[in-house]
């Protein structure tokens, strides 16, 4: 893979850095990869080279191309960081036999920018962040260089919820109401990195976490410091036992390796778990009535329907917030709501820690309801019918299923019936 | 526990930085713990209540006192990062629900105006320590502010013996010379914070909760100088383990002004030592041997023991044994692996990955002398997985329940077998 000609330009009006982005073992078109944001901002533009090495990297790497020959000098500490990056995609990754070999010039020096103090998080209107802006805006004083002053909005990251331009126009104005009592400025950032690969699973597992790096770099004409919002706290991340760890594009091991000496990018917020989060959430109204979840919808409403709305929904109820917040299209939630609910196997934790406080908010319904999708989840049997399905499949080899099965064709099939 | 009266005085020619250690839950007495530098090296060596916080906070929460108090000013980005390194070793190595202890400091310390970058490193002079500064040196041009320019060698952790101390002094200084380098050597009582004989603290402890918060520590009390420090990983990519010092831990004993960064991952210890092969005067004055009390001038490494045995094969495969005044053998044999070398599952990978470098220098010899000490190595593994699934739990019942009678007695039976 080739990136070449990284310079200043302007995409649909906005000012931009762009690239030419040629591929060279993989039959994949050339495409100019941008990175634009509004005219107030161009200063934080940074047209290097390193928002391209983050951001070609892991495409690259993934679709088996040989080098990243990068145009321009690239910071020595972040080519051992993508060195880094790379080895832990190929630890993860079985797929992942070669490695890329990066070639670009050394930077001699470093940017003489890093006398700028100011630092940024990604702001995405999500618990994650918004805790982690408000638990930063409590731990450092305003003077602090680590104080966030920016929130980072990315439009062109998410291609599998609501895409539209003017949703997410309406968010930058929704979301202005918090930022404005956050005391921070929306930074808003146009890219079309996800285009060298948009399969929704490569973003998740792998590309993720070097999109925001990429980002990071893109602006940092004025920053020093990025912090992205971990979306799962230090239990959650070691998923399988305490020695392995979930496999995630954005990941305390990834993140802080996209850094530069001029930019560091912090992976924050990973002591704390999602109900704690909620409950720091709860507390700042502006952000209660602006929180942004919903998966099929994000930036847009949420929906109130799907896993992750319902997830929330079941944390405020837990912490006794639901019935306080616009964020939702309903104030109170019932069994009903969520009895077909589906948990996904990586936020297990996050139900887990549940279960206890909706007891305590006198929600008993609720705590016994994700009990058994919990069950269900995790194949514990939580009721007679899981249990016999489960002493079915553990000691009669599934005899019990496949003559229910046998059962079920014949009485299909009987013409007399 | 309490961080306090934080000085800083001359004794014997070296500058000593020290703070008292006050124990509010546990029956410990006082502490004073201190950090010394020559005089003539103590630019920049300061009583940073960051250093006294780092290394107090760990042993705090293993003698189960309820917070830590630090009577000075403490940068909020050390107190976001600690909480994260605690909550990493809390998540390992303690019972589930238990939490990091809570860390409060008299006030907040803003972060610096302006500071001279300066980068050093952990020098003990091991293979990770110098694959680390050639690797550095390799990759960061002259005048980078991330250019390694001073490394820490650290007395009172590893080494604890005044001559053994002065004969490594001795060496380093011959590759801090040949790199360009200034050496500063720091003292330290750290260790006093542990009781001597307790057997448990320095082998569960010590090694697996709190050798990068010692390390963190010291490079702390010299927080005046330095704005950037390396410590050097032992573990590659894929052998990466809960441990004390890890990527996830001690770049979080990192202040605003003071980065620590964990180096090191991406190579394997043979990578480190092909790093470090074509550099004549790390393969003269390599120090890898632990046994510090049979140091002597000019001699760092026994020889005979499995790290130096490990080091000379890896050695041996890039070429350079025999050109090496770092061990007094210039060839490794059969019999030599066969009587020194005992293969853990920690180190498994470091032999696994010199298997092929050998056949390609012909040594079949010791390529079988490797693969039966690793048929060695899986034996006692799977016995000790059927022990541990068999009599691991009677013992158990034996120890928490008939006080450890069946153990004693079966104990007490063996020795009388001849």
């Amino acid at each position: 893979m080739k990136v070449d000609n990284i310079r200043l330009d302007a995409h649909n009006g906005k000012p931009a850095v762009t690239a030419v982005v040629t591929w060279e073992d993989s039959p994949r078109p050339r495409q100019e990869i941008y990175f634009a944001t509004l005219d107030r901002f161009a200063d934080y533009l940074n047209p290097g080279a390193a928002a391209y090495a983050v951001g070609c990297l892991l495409p690259a790497l993934h679709h088996g191309e040989k080098r990243l020959r990068i145009e321009g000098a690239l910071c020595p500490e972040l080519r051992d960081g993508l060195e880094t990056v790379m080895g832990f995609m190929r630890l993860w990754y079985e797929s992942h036999q070669s490695a890329v070999r990066i070639e670009a010039d050394v930077q001699h020096q470093p940017s003489l920018k890093n006398t700028l103090q100011r630092a940024a998080l990604f702001f995405s209107g999500g618990i994650d962040s918004l805790a982690a802006l408000r638990e930063n805006h409590s731990r450092y004083p305003e003077s602090h260089p680590e104080f966030f002053k920016d929130g980072i909005l990315i439009y062109g990251q998410n291609v599998e919820s609501d895409h539209r331009p003017e949703t997410f126009e309406k968010a930058m104005h929704e979301l202005s109401e918090v930022t404005i009592d956050g005391d921070i400025s929306l930074l808003p950032v146009y890219t079309n990195l996800r285009s060298l690969d948009d399969a929704t699973s490569f973003f998740i597992d792998e590309f993720h976490g070097a999109i925001l790096g990429a980002v990071s770099h893109a602006v940092s004409g004025r920053l020093h410091s990025v912090s992205i919002s971990a979306s799962d706290s230090i239990p959650g991340l070691s998923h399988l036992n305490k020695k392995n760890f979930k496999p995630l594009g954005s990941h305390p091991l990834i993140d802080p390796y996209h850094s530069s000496y001029d930019l560091r990018i912090h992976h924050v917020g990973m002591t704390t778990s999602r109900l704690q989060k909620t409950r720091t959430v709860a507390l700042w109204p502006a952000a209660l009535n602006n929180i942004r979840v919903c998966k099929p919808n994000w930036p847009g409403e949420n929906c109130g329907r799907c896993e992750k709305c319902l997830r929330t929904m079941l944390e405020l109820t837990a912490i006794g917030a639901l019935n306080q917040t616009r964020s939702f299209p309903m104030n109170v939630l019932t069994v009903d709501h969520i009895r077909n609910l589906k948990i996904p196997l990586g936020v297990v934790q996050d139900y887990r820690e549940l279960i206890s406080p909706l007891k305590n908010h006198g929600r008993s319904d609720l705590a016994k309801a994700v009990s058994a999708s919990l069950g269900r989840t995790l194949g514990i049997p939580t009721n007679a019918r899981d249990f016999a399905r489960k002493v079915d499949e553990t000691c009669l080899n599934g005899r019990l299923r496949r003559l229910k099965q046998r059962f079920a064709k014949s009485r299909i099939s009987n013409p007399l019936k | 526990m309490k961080i306090q009266d934080f000085t800083s005085t001359e004794i014997n020619g070296r500058k000593r930085v020290s703070a008292r250690l006050i124990w509010e839950d546990s029956d410990r007495p006082v502490q004073e713990l201190y950090f010394e530098t020559p005089t003539a090296l103590a630019d920049g060596l300061v009583p940073d209540p960051h250093a006294f916080l780092i290394a107090g906070a760990l042993p705090a929460m293993y003698f189960g006192e309820a917070r830590v108090w630090v009577d000075g000013p403490v940068c909020p980005r050390l107190l976001e990062n600690i909480d994260v390194a605690l909550h990493w070793i809390v998540h390992w190595f303690y019972p589930r629900g238990r939490r990091p202890i809570p860390i409060t400091a008299a006030s907040l310390r803003p972060a610096a105006s302006e500071k001279r970058p300066h980068a050093g490193f952990l020098f003990s002079g091991g293979v990770d320590s110098l694959a680390t500064l050639r690797h550095n040196h390799l990759n960061y041009p002259s005048g980078h502010p991330a250019r390694i320019l001073e490394g820490l060698i650290i007395y009172g952790l590893e080494v604890r013996d005044d001559a053994g101390f002065g004969h490594v002094l001795k060496n380093l200084e011959a590759v801090a010379e040949d790199a360009g380098i200034r050496m500063i050597p720091l003292y330290t009582n750290i260790r006093e914070l542990g009781p001597e004989n307790n057997r448990a603290f320095w082998s569960d402890f010590w090694l697996t909760n709190y050798m990068g918060a010692t390390l963190g520590a010291a490079i702390h009390a010299l927080s005046g100088r330095f704005s950037l420090f390396s410590i050097n990983s032992c573990h590659d990519i894929p052998n990466l383990m809960p441990y004390s010092s890890h990527p996830l831990v001690n770049p979080y004993y990192s202040s605003e002004d003071l980065r620590i960064r964990h180096e090191g991952i991406n190579f394997s210890r043979y990578e480190k030592t092909r790093i470090i092969s074509d550099w004549q005067a790390a393969i003269d004055n390599l120090r890898v041997c632990n046994a510090f009390r049979t140091y002597q001038q000019g001699i760092l490494n026994c020889g005979a023991c499995e790290k130096c045995v490990r080091t000379m094969l890896a050695l041996l495969c890039c070429g350079v044994l025999d050109r090496s005044g770092a061990f007094a053998e210039k060839d490794v044999t059969a019999a030599r692996i066969a009587a020194s070398v005992t293969i853990k599952p920690n180190i498994l990978p470091m032999y696994r990955e010199l298997l092929e470098p050998l056949r390609r220098i012909g040594r079949a010899d010791l390529v079988k002398a490797i693969h039966d000490k690793i048929d060695d190595c899986k034996r006692r593994e799977r016995i000790e997985k059927w022990t541990s699934r068999t009599i691991g739990p009677l013992a158990t019942v034996d120890k928490k329940h008939l006080n450890g009678l069946f153990g004693r007695t079966f104990r007490r039976l063996a020795r009388r077998v001849p």
